[in-house]
């Protein structure tokens, strides 16, 4: 019987104890928010760059997030990786970064008025004076830490985290050497029953540094330039040994303009797809001519690139609508200048 | 008698509300102000505050609805200027149809800093469309706000509206710019698989060889940056319970029967999965892999572009019994 009563009590303060210690340990909500995710250095060797991101916090995250410094080895928006960077570890921007400190902690008192929910990363880049020229990168992972307690039967558990990019490009024996690979007409055509027009621009970027190219495609008519494209006008870059083609749409719809997808969701759904669809938009949106397009620009400090592609609109699907009304009524009219010739001849006859 | 005069006094209290019969107190009307003609029951087309520049002749006008009688011939409408607004003239087009029903019925003229509208003729509709009159004069040289009344002896309805005068550029002194910046920004949250709660586990429950378990939740990520964003996966090895692990799925499709796991990905509205996990069950292995990306930007708060991840497990009959568990990352970047 006593021994019983004990094991209640030991039981019972297990419990209190596990709800008590339960409350304390950190809540992992994995909501991660930073500002901005990515910033390009203008330093060179033996120069230190101090600089700070901000790290978001809601009501309902956990009361610390973790840092830590990366090599950056992930792929761009063409789904290659961005680099295999070769470099020992020593040699990297990520061993040259100091971080303040491992962690941020979720203010105390947090409002969610005038930033006060807003806690700074801290970092140092120092770069040393025998480092390698050319691009390096870094990343400071902010992470809401792998949990603690795994959970038993069969569980999976989960944890976020968003990398903050650093990226310079170092003196010495910096070397540009990014090429205009080509630029043409998406699936080489020249002739398009109606726009949108599809251009592929793509470079190859043999430099030991990332170029961000700066361009621009007029489209000119008769010698009268009708239109500007920006080549580039999410500013992504190209990193030292890839090739990267960018697409861009010459529409009616100016589709390069929307950022938002259900936008450009309804706008390519609205282009046409078949024959009929084809005679409908060629008669809503009717050109012909001949156009030529006209790239300009530069990436880097080199040798501006420029090159041009002409290309002729022609609305085939509604010119063969036409044609096949001219040839109808053509036919209804011999039929019919037939059938009253023949009803001539037959009174003359009489 | 007393007791009379009370209940008199009484019941003209109670229908007092009904009758106005205690009403004498002059009618309180909105009037608006404005520089082109806009009619008093259409007052979220005037402008607030008519912003005009110091010393130039300038044209406005007034109108209101008036408060409970129409006007009659010989009613007359007073506006009057502070003794800063100089050269009071009529308009270009002085007004005569002071209601809007194209009937002319009153003219105006000045007397002193005063511009008084006389009535000629009853009027039909000013207290339903109001009237609304044109009045001209030259604005002070000195930046300010000023005050503009008008009343009238039908039903002795009064009211007051302002003029901001002032060189708009140089000494805007009633505006106040507000500004505020927002800089690029990218966020991830892992979601529950219904609702908006954020979730940090997926429990496939107590696997059997009859069946394939099941687990979900939603990748909720967001970003303003236009070049778009991609998020990663990786694992901390195979689903395990210390040595003893459960196989990943290598033939695209997790089965009962077979000692296999992976995932199953649907992307949300805007985002573009990444082979393999485009199609079928697929493991996540230690090494990080994109698994979606987008070149747009994504609120993170919109449900509808959050991508769902399905976590599947089978066992066969040689599976060792053991509590399995596995740690799943994603990490979000933007493109660079």
């Amino acid at each position: 019987m006593f021994r019983f009563k004990v094991w209640i009590r030991i039981t019972t303060f297990i419990l209190i104890g596990s709800l008590i210690i339960s409350t304390l340990l950190p809540r992992s909500a994995n909501a991660l928010v930073i500002s901005p995710p990515i910033i390009d250095l203008n330093i060179d060797r033996s120069q230190s760059y101090s600089g700070e991101f901000s790290v978001i916090f809601k009501q309902d995250d956990p009361s610390v997030f973790y840092l830590y410094l990366k090599k950056l080895d992930f792929e761009d928006f063409t789904n290659n990786q961005i680099t295999t960077d070769p470099l020992p570890d020593e040699q990297t921007l990520a061993n040259w970064t100091v971080l303040e400190n491992t962690s941020v902690n979720k203010p105390e008192v947090m409002g969610v008025v005038n930033g006060d929910n807003v806690v700074p990363v801290k970092y140092t880049v120092s770069i040393p004076a025998d480092a390698p020229p050319g691009a390096h990168y870094a990343q400071i992972i902010v992470s809401q830490k792998s949990p603690e307690e795994l959970g038993p039967n069969s569980q999976v558990s989960l944890g976020a985290e968003v990398g903050y990019q650093i990226l310079v490009n170092l003196k010495g024996d910096r070397d540009y050497d990014t090429k205009l690979v080509s630029f043409k007409l998406k699936g080489d055509v020249s002739i398009l029953p109606t726009l949108p027009a599809s251009f592929e621009t793509t470079f190859q970027n043999d430099g030991n540094v990332y170029v961000t190219p700066n361009a621009n495609i007029e489209i000119f008519a008769g010698g009268t330039k009708i239109d500007n494209i920006t080549l580039n006008s999410k500013f992504y870059r190209i990193f030292p040994g890839k090739t990267k083609t960018y697409q861009n749409t010459w529409s009616e719809e100016n589709i390069e303009e929307l950022q938002d997808q259900a936008q450009i969701d309804s706008v390519v759904s609205s282009l046409p797809k078949d024959f009929m669809s084809y005679v409908s938009y060629e008669v809503s949106h009717f050109r012909i001519g001949i156009y030529n397009a006209d790239l300009g620009g530069f990436a880097g400090a080199q040798a501006p690139f420029k090159s041009s592609v002409t290309f002729i609109v022609i609305p085939y699907h509604l010119l063969l609508v036409l044609l096949g009304l001219v040839v109808l009524f053509y036919i209804v009219y011999r039929l019919g200048k037939r059938g009253s010739d023949s009803t001539k001849r037959k009174k003359v006859n009489r | 008698m007393r007791k009379k005069i009370a209940l008199l006094a009484i019941f003209a209290l109670v229908v007092n509300p009904f009758t106005g019969f205690f009403k004498v107190s002059a009618g309180n009307v909105t009037a608006y102000i404005d520089l082109t003609a806009q009619p008093a029951t259409a007052p979220a087309t005037i402008s607030s505050a008519p912003e005009v520049n110091t010393s130039a002749a300038t044209q406005f006008y007034i109108s209101y609805v008036a408060s409970t009688t129409q006007f009659a011939n010989t009613n007359v409408i007073t506006i009057i200027l502070p003794s800063a607004f100089t050269t009071l003239t009529t308009c270009t087009v002085s007004t005569t149809d002071a209601d809007g029903d194209a009937t002319p019925d009153g003219a105006v003229t000045i007397s002193g800093q005063s511009f008084l509208y006389t009535f000629t003729a009853a009027t039909t509709t000013a207290t339903t469309t109001g009237v609304e009159i044109c009045f001209k004069a030259t604005t002070p040289a000195a930046n300010g706000n000023y005050s503009i009344s008008t009343s009238d002896d039908n039903d002795t309805d009064v009211s007051a509206a302002l003029i901001y005068v002032g060189t708009t550029a140089a000494a805007d002194t009633n505006d106040v710019t507000v500004t505020a910046s927002i800089g690029l920004s990218l966020s991830l949250a892992i979601k529950n698989p219904s609702t908006t709660a954020n979730t940090n586990s997926c429990a496939l429950g107590t696997l059997n060889t009859g069946s394939v378990n099941t687990c979900a939740y939603r990748i909720a990520a967001g970003t303003n940056d236009t070049a778009g964003m991609n998020v990663q996966t990786l694992s901390d090895g195979a689903l395990n319970s210390g040595a003893n692990t459960i196989n990943d799925v290598a033939d695209g499709s997790v089965t009962a029967g077979s000692e296999e796991t992976g995932v199953a990905m649907t992307a949300g509205t805007g985002w573009t999965l990444i082979s393999p996990f485009d199609t079928g069950d697929d493991p996540i292995t230690t090494t990080q892999q994109k698994f979606q990306n987008r070149a747009t930007i994504v609120d993170e708060t919109t449900t509808a572009t959050w991508t769902t991840v399905t976590h599947k497990a089978a066992i066969n009959t040689a599976t060792v019994v053991g509590s399995y568990d596995q740690v799943i990352t994603y990490r979000a970047y933007v493109s660079p």
